[in-house]
């Protein structure tokens, strides 16, 4: 599975892992774990899906906070979109759900601007692509979804 | 401290009396102290009871006050013990509502898309004054005497109210077609041709 961020999320991981008294250090590995932990049909299927439909869906993650020793509840929310078609996933935000910077849930309106900055960003060639097993590490930062991809 | 008034009373035969009057001076509604022949030794007995009843006035207005302490440290005892009693009983029931709160919403994210429109409109709607009373009792017990003993229980409370108010919303965006505008269906049609 190929993984691209949007600028939204990079904004709030950036911002999340600013401070470290506010206790979000960890965001960066305990997404990487999270995602990594999970096989792609579960990635795709998991119960956390906040929209689906036949060709992609939008899935909202609950993460630990291992640096503050929080559960699932009460840890980060990562929203991305997944194909199901190919094998490609986008991160379009991520929130605490406690603490100094804990966000209210998204409602239907966000969720729909964040897909839009996604459209956007690809047709764009703006989206980073990432790898999940280094920390997030960047490995392209002019990348496209598949479907934009022009020869 | 308690009024009183001493009167030497002339009676009869050259006789006196010394008269402890407690209340009304008009009215002997008192003591008879002494009863003497001769007004010097009655004058001489006034003075000594004057000093003793100062005395005795003084010994029982402390009395008094000491009977009123008493009486309240027994109250506030009473009083602590009623507090923490209801502070041990409350903390309790709100981590028992904390813990079936949490397991509903667990049990209810497990089945996160086996509900349709209809009944997840029904889920929100009976969940709805619950959620509303739930968050009027977190607010009732911030104000109360007893939340510096529930703190942590209130708080831990305060979040599974949270989540399960996340969960709603979830459920809300998850199952419930809301009317989409022309251009949320261009981006679902852009999506669609991305994936």
């Amino acid at each position: 599975m190929l993984f691209y961020t949007t600028s939204t999320f990079r904004e709030t991981l950036a911002a999340l892992t600013k401070k470290s008294k506010d206790g979000y250090m960890s965001v960066t590995k305990d997404v990487c774990k999270g995602l990594t932990n999970m096989p792609d049909n579960i990635l795709r299927d998991t119960n956390d899906r906040i929209r689906h439909f036949a060709e992609y869906r939008v899935v909202k993650l609950r993460l630990p906070n291992s640096g503050q020793n929080l559960s699932k509840p009460n840890g980060f929310r990562l929203i991305y979109w997944v194909s199901m078609k190919n094998d490609v996933a986008v991160l379009l935000r991520i929130y605490p759900k406690r603490g100094a910077q804990s966000a209210v849930d998204l409602v239907d309106d966000e969720y729909d601007r964040l897909l839009v900055e996604m459209v956007n960003e690809s047709k764009d060639n703006q989206l980073h692509q990432v790898d999940i097993t280094n920390g997030l590490a960047e490995l392209s930062q002019n990348a496209c979804l598949p479907g934009d991809k022009r020869d | 401290m308690q009024s009183y008034k001493i009167k030497v009373v002339f009676l009869q035969r050259n006789r006196c009396e010394v008269r402890l009057h407690l209340s009304n001076w008009n009215t002997f509604h008192g003591v008879r102290l002494a009863l003497t022949l001769s007004p010097r030794k009655a004058q001489r007995e006034l003075e000594r009871v004057e000093i003793m009843c100062t005395c005795i006035a003084e010994i029982k207005e402390s009395y008094t006050k000491v009977r009123h302490q008493t009486a309240e440290v027994a109250q506030q005892k009473f009083d602590i013990d009623d507090y923490l009693d209801m502070v041990i009983v409350v903390r309790k029931k709100l981590e028992e509502i904390t813990v079936e709160t949490n397991n509903l919403v667990e049990t209810v994210r497990d089945h996160f898309t086996e509900f349709d429109e209809q009944e997840t409109t029904e889920l929100l709607a009976h969940s709805a004054p619950i959620l509303i009373l739930m968050d009027q009792l977190h607010q009732k017990l911030v104000e109360s005497p007893l939340y510096p003993g529930l703190k942590t229980a209130a708080e831990n409370y305060r979040d599974c109210v949270s989540d399960f108010q996340e969960l709603c919303t979830d459920l809300q965006t998850f199952n419930i077609d809301v009317p989409r505008n022309e251009k949320c269906r261009e981006v679902e049609e852009l999506l669609r041709k991305l994936a």
